[in-house]
């Protein structure tokens, strides 16, 4: 029968996850029959389990400049590279699509005799003022959704609008 | 063209910056020490290489994080946590008890040799076996395992202080 003594020299190894498999069973049997000894390893495994829920950090990347060393964010994998660029291309048709929908508004608004300004801000009686001025990409959307088309293809037009918003923003 | 110290650094840099980044929590800071032992490491090379570079490296890591926090003193608790990547965002409360935990360490690594913080962290962070770090360190294992042991205890009687008082 194993002594406190003894077990503490395997205490380590239990700790370090090297308890070796003929060690165990003599182990474990002082564990159940020493109060000490048992607090003792529970609270030490505890503590070295509080030690690993300290989160590492993200890789960085080191890279060489010359006789220098770089640290920085790890560079985008292929498919993140992928994705990235189709957020772009996704981004870069927005802003077209939102120059040519602002070139339209302000031609209608000439039009129609209400000053550019006004579209921008979209129609007054929808009470949408407040919203355009806090977000506006949303009272785009919405002066759009008015103004421009009836029928199918304001709804295609407000359908595509979002969709390329909602990419846009992610 | 970088230097053959330089090289050996740069295999070892993700390292060194793990080890300041978990014990600091803070990205510019384990910069800021990954500089200063790199500095070191350069001025160790130009008398002599190391024969273990990755324990060298962990052992001057360690220092320096040491010396950094005694250098900042106070105030870890609330201020680093909220500076996590983007990727390990948490709530408020989980970021403080980090913090928490964290300083709670940070204060048992300063009671602790040397060699008693390069066993830990060697043990505990990077997984190595109690030979392997013996040979690294150019220590007995029967030796290490005291340390490792001694070291563990130095931090459990840190964190038990908390768990009473969570407890209370």
């Amino acid at each position: 029968m194993m002594n406190c003594q003894e077990f503490e020299t395997l205490l380590s190894d239990a700790l370090g996850g090297e308890l070796a498999e003929r060690d165990r069973p003599v182990f474990e049997t002082h564990l159940a029959e020493c109060e000490r000894c048992r607090l003792e390893y529970e609270t030490s495994r505890a503590a070295v389990q509080s030690m690993r829920e300290l989160p590492g950090p993200a890789r960085v990347a080191v890279s060489r400049e010359g006789d220098r060393l770089v640290i920085g964010p790890v560079s985008q994998s292929g498919a993140q590279l992928r994705q990235s660029f189709t957020q772009n291309l996704l981004r870069y048709a927005a802003s077209v699509l939102i120059a040519f929908a602002a070139g339209y508004l302000v031609h209608a608004a000439r039009s129609s005799g209400e000053s550019p300004e006004m579209v921008a801000q979209g129609p007054k009686e929808h009470g949408h003022a407040e919203t355009q001025l806090e977000r506006p990409r949303e009272s785009l959307r919405v002066t759009l959704a008015h103004t421009c088309g009836r029928g199918r293809s304001r709804a295609a037009i407000v359908s595509c609008m979002s969709t390329l918003f909602s990419a846009s923003e992610r | 063209m970088m230097s053959v110290s330089g090289k050996v650094f740069e295999q070892y840099t993700q390292d060194v910056y793990n080890w300041a980044y978990r014990l600091l929590g803070h990205h510019h800071d384990a910069l800021d020490v990954v500089q200063e032992v790199f500095l070191r490491w350069d001025r160790q090379c130009h008398r002599e290489m190391p024969r273990q570079p990755r324990g060298w490296l962990r052992r001057v890591t360690l220092n320096r994080v040491v010396d950094f926090l005694r250098g900042r003193q106070s105030s870890l608790v609330a201020t680093n946590e909220t500076q996590e990547p983007s990727s390990m965002k948490v709530s408020q409360a989980e970021a403080v008890d980090r913090a928490v935990l964290r300083a709670d360490i940070q204060n048992a690594l300063d009671r602790l040799t040397e060699q008693q913080r390069s066993v830990l962290i060697a043990k505990v962070y990077d997984e190595m076996s109690f030979a392997r770090i013996a040979e690294e360190l150019s220590l007995a294992v029967p030796t290490v395992k005291t340390h490792y042991l001694r070291a563990v205890r130095v931090v459990r009687d840190r964190l038990q202080r908390r768990w009473a008082k969570e407890e209370s």
